[in-house]
């Protein structure tokens, strides 16, 4: 299935581009595109989890379809479904 | 040998925060006040922001009118005896970078003396305390760098290399 | 400073004084209360404008680089206030002043000259009519080239309703008190000082104040101000739908990334640039490359700007907005209220309640670049339709009528800022209960912006999760307002930056009360306590509610725009929602001890922040709750 993946703050740089179409296997989960997606980038791995892996820096977010990964009922084990959109962004503030 | 230091900053990278000077005035006088710093900042226009502080001249403009030989170059930098100055201010009027003046209460000179405090004070890390050395290598590497994407792309969209 | 008889009073700040209110807008709230009768017309010469800093300006304090002005708002007719940064604020500090009060009118243009303990009224004939960075050049010419200049601009003497003051192109823009400066024929405050910045305790002052530094170096906020300001919000807002788009019709736009942060830093950043002490470095220095507006250009367009000035006229046109942002700041206007005047107008247009015969033969439509700068132009002026827009979109509507008060944006008078209320309720609720009118930052409600949930643990406990951390939950977001309102009043008395800085004292808390309680101690020996220090800012907040009392306000003017409260979001995660305002007031004005349906506040209230004269005066009005 596919999926539409768009980059913001500084991933934007990290990754080179606003956004991008990742093929992913059905019955992917959040996390397994965030794995799949740092397996081709040392510096986006580096900058999206905690240095013991696992989860994601308290400061990042990810959205799937406007919604927080927090707050989806499965959080980052939620399966992706054909034409989703994830965001991800270094949770800035303030305004 | 002279390995000659001068402490700059690269006018579009310094922001113009002057933490530089609130670092210089704090370390040498435990107060903030601008005019104690011996680094002082420019921002001039949109985009220029320049710290200066004493370049240690090789051959000093500020010591050839000093009265007292308060000012003397030894090794790499210039060196301000503050028991000898008078506070006449030739020292001033000489400097053409304005990085020598008077102390609002003492009345004597004051000036850099590369002691390095302002340094971790910089928040773009634009200030530095370099040999000239590094910086005119950094200038030519800058300068070869901008060949080479240049002869990259050349060198791939030639046919023939007998070409070259 | 009397500019009617031309006279100055300089005296010794009041320990009072600093131990109750500490600076900033605490000074200006009390001197308001004490010196601005209600009912006073805001241009008449009795209305006082206040510049005031605090007791870390100028020390070097991490972020402290702000100045305060505050007067009775034209645009609103209640409180009034805006703060700016840049090096004026401590440049105040080394010439030895706290704060400068102005009453009174000038007979002729004139600027102050502040020059460590010389304090003089210049003529100004050289730079009425100038713009604000050309006002800003001559002032330094003729008195040195170190010289900080504040002014107003051709709009604040116009006395457009929401002219602000500017200086080094940053800007205290809100509530009209550019237009207070220019109703006194004051255009300019130009300092220099030299004097040391004393302080009770210096070594432990520097020795702590190093030991923040430390954290805004590591810190991740810092980091994403410096490499892209506050433009980097843009799309993350406009993903949520809180982005105003036309008019907030909407809250999403398709056409985004044109106009944000990402962009402008790939394209068009030409370097970071600083206030006094700044870690942040979020001004952004610009080139336009190519195309009519290429040139290069002192400042980036804030995100309010990009919204203001784009988006929410459907402008993506990051060119037109650059140039028409500094259009506003050399004609020294709101962005915020320019560009949700000119909102207003357009969907006015849009449904035919304003015509061409209104506009003087121009057509307004959404994303018509050259209207905006012809409306910018001719409100700065006074110009035809632009004399209607320059009073602002409230009193504007009033005169057309026909329901254009309808498509009104604002709260108490001013245009609601960046914030659909309906996709994040917190900031509903934070812009009715602005003591300035519509306004996020003073509450300034973030821990639900971006999903905050670790610090909102930190901060008050893991019961609050987790809807607090839910920008769509109505649960818990009375107390994150009205905590943040006081968190918020402190930030602006001791003038510590509240977007870059954001970070330490609004998330992780590393720059708390209790350090700001140490600062302060340091700084100038008063021994307040972290308790101490949140009462200040509780008095303030209830201060400046008691002005606004006096002025006629109370809870009926508690509002939001019906747009927010009846029409549901149309899309994006918000859809369907509204802003249950009622709900959220009636918790609001419960945790505040104010009274639930008139909104006034109980004398019991008042007297426990060591307000009691406040009460008393509020009582002969009939002003207390029954």
């Amino acid at each position: 299935m596919k999926v539409n993946v768009v980059y913001l703050t500084t991933f934007r740089e990290i990754v080179g581009r606003r956004s991008e179409t990742v093929e992913l296997p059905d019955g992917s989960t959040l996390m397994d595109l965030l794995e799949t997606l740092a397996e081709r980038s040392q510096k986006f791995r580096k900058e999206l989890f905690n240095p013991e892996g696992g989860e994601i820096r308290s400061y990042n977010k990810v959205a799937l379809n406007g919604i927080y990964a927090e707050y989806l009922n499965e959080k980052f084990a939620t399966k992706l479904r054909e034409g989703d959109k994830i965001l991800i962004a270094q949770g800035v503030s303030g305004g | 040998m002279v390995v000659k230091k001068i402490l700059y900053a690269d006018p579009l990278e310094c922001c113009g925060c002057r933490n530089c000077e609130i670092a210089c005035s704090v370390a040498k006088e435990g107060i903030m006040n601008p005019h104690k710093s011996r680094i002082r900042v420019v921002r001039e226009g949109p985009v220029i922001d320049m710290p200066i502080a004493c370049r240690q001249c090789a051959d000093p403009p500020c010591a050839k009118p000093c009265p007292t030989n308060a000012l003397v170059k030894e090794n790499d930098l210039v060196v301000l005896y503050e028991e000898n100055c008078i506070g006449c201010g030739l020292c001033v009027e000489e400097c053409p970078f304005g990085a020598i003046f008077i102390h609002p209460d003492k009345g004597t000179a004051i000036k850099c003396d590369q002691c390095g405090e302002c340094l971790d004070f910089c928040p773009t890390g634009a200030l530095k305390l370099v040999s000239t050395e590094a910086v005119a290598h950094e200038k030519r590497i800058d300068l070869a760098q901008t060949r080479v994407k240049v002869i990259e792309e050349w060198l791939l969209n030639s046919k023939d290399m007998a070409e070259k | 400073m009397d500019l009617g008889r031309e006279k100055t009073v300089s005296q010794p700040l009041s320990s009072d004084m600093a131990k109750k209110f500490l600076g900033g807008n605490g000074f200006v709230t009390k001197i308001l209360w004490d010196e601005v009768k209600p009912g006073l017309d805001p241009f008449d010469p009795e209305n006082r404008l206040i510049f005031a800093i605090g007791p870390l300006s100028g020390t070097g304090w991490p972020q402290a680089g702000r100045f305060e002005v505050g007067a009775k708002s034209p645009l609103t007719g209640i409180y009034g206030d805006a703060s700016c940064c840049g090096h004026w604020a401590s440049e105040l500090k080394f010439a030895g002043y706290d704060a400068i009060v102005f009453q009174g009118r000038a007979s002729k243009p004139v600027y102050l000259w502040v020059d460590d303990d010389k304090v003089e009224l210049k003529d100004a004939k050289d730079v009425w009519g100038k713009t604000t960075s050309e006002t800003e050049k001559i002032l330094r010419e003729q008195h040195g080239k170190d010289v900080q200049v504040a002014s107003c601009g051709p709009a604040g003497e116009n006395l457009v309703r929401f002219a602000g003051i500017l200086h080094q192109r940053r800007a205290a823009a809100r509530s009209g008190i550019g237009a207070v400066m220019g109703s006194k024929k004051l255009k300019a405050v130009a300092v220099h000082g030299s004097k040391d910045v004393a302080l009770a305790d210096p070594e432990g002052f520097y020795k702590f104040s190093r030991e923040i530094i430390e954290l805004y170096k590591r810190d991740k906020f810092i980091e994403s101000r410096a490499k892209y300001g506050t433009p980097i919000l843009v799309e993350l807002m406009n993903e949520i739908a809180r982005w105003p788009v036309k008019n907030f019709q909407t809250g999403y736009t398709p056409h985004a990334k044109e106009i944000g942060g990402e962009r402008i830093r790939e394209e068009y950043r030409i370097k970071d640039r600083a206030s006094f002490g700044c870690w942040a470095r979020c001004e952004k220095p610009l080139m336009v490359k190519q195309g009519p507006y290429r040139r290069i250009y002192a400042k980036q367009p804030e995100y309010e700007s990009l919204s203001a000035l784009g988006a929410r006229n459907w402008i993506h046109n990051l060119d037109v907005i650059i140039y028409a942002n500094e259009l506003c700041d050399e004609y020294g206007m709101d962005t915020i209220s320019t560009g949700g005047t000119i909102s207003w107008a357009i969907e006015c247009y849009e449904k035919g309640i304003i015509t061409k015969e209104d506009t003087g033969g121009l057509i307004l439509s959404w994303g018509n670049t050259e209207t905006l700068i012809e409306l910018i132009n001719k409100i700065a002026k006074r110009e035809g339709f632009g004399n209607l827009l320059a009073e602002g979109s409230l009193r504007a509507s009033k005169k057309i009528g026909k329901g254009s008060e309808k498509y009104v944006m604002h709260v108490k008078g001013m245009e609601i800022a960046a914030q659909d209320g309906r996709a994040q309720k917190s900031m509903g609720l934070a812009h009715a209960t602005s003591s300035r009118g519509a306004d996020h930052l003073k509450a300034f409600p973030l821990l639900d912006e971006v999903v905050m949930n670790e610090y909102i643990v930190a901060r008050y406990g893991r019961e609050y999760l987790p809807e607090m951390a839910n920008r769509l939950d109505i649960k818990h977001k009375p107390f994150e307002v009205k905590d943040g309102e006081e968190l918020c009043a402190l930030c602006d008395s001791l003038l510590l930056c509240k977007s870059a800085g954001t970070s330490l004292p609004l998330f992780t808390g590393a720059v708390y009360y209790p350090e700001m309680a140490k600062a302060v101690k340091l700084a100038t020996g008063m021994n307040i306590d972290a308790s101490g220090m949140r009462t200040i800012g509780e008095r303030i907040v209830n201060l400046q509610r008691a002005f606004n009392i006096r002025e006629g306000i109370s809870r009926k003017d508690d509002t939001l725009p019906s747009r927010f409260t009846e029409e549901p979001a149309p899309e994006g995660p918000p859809k369907g929602h509204v802003v249950e305002l009622e709900q959220l007031l009636d918790e609001y004005y419960k945790l505040r001890g104010w009274d639930k349906e008139t909104g006034l506040i109980p004398r019991k209230k008042l007297e426990a922040l060591d307000l009691k004269d406040v009460a008393d005066s509020l009582e002969a009005m009939g002003k207390l709750p029954r």
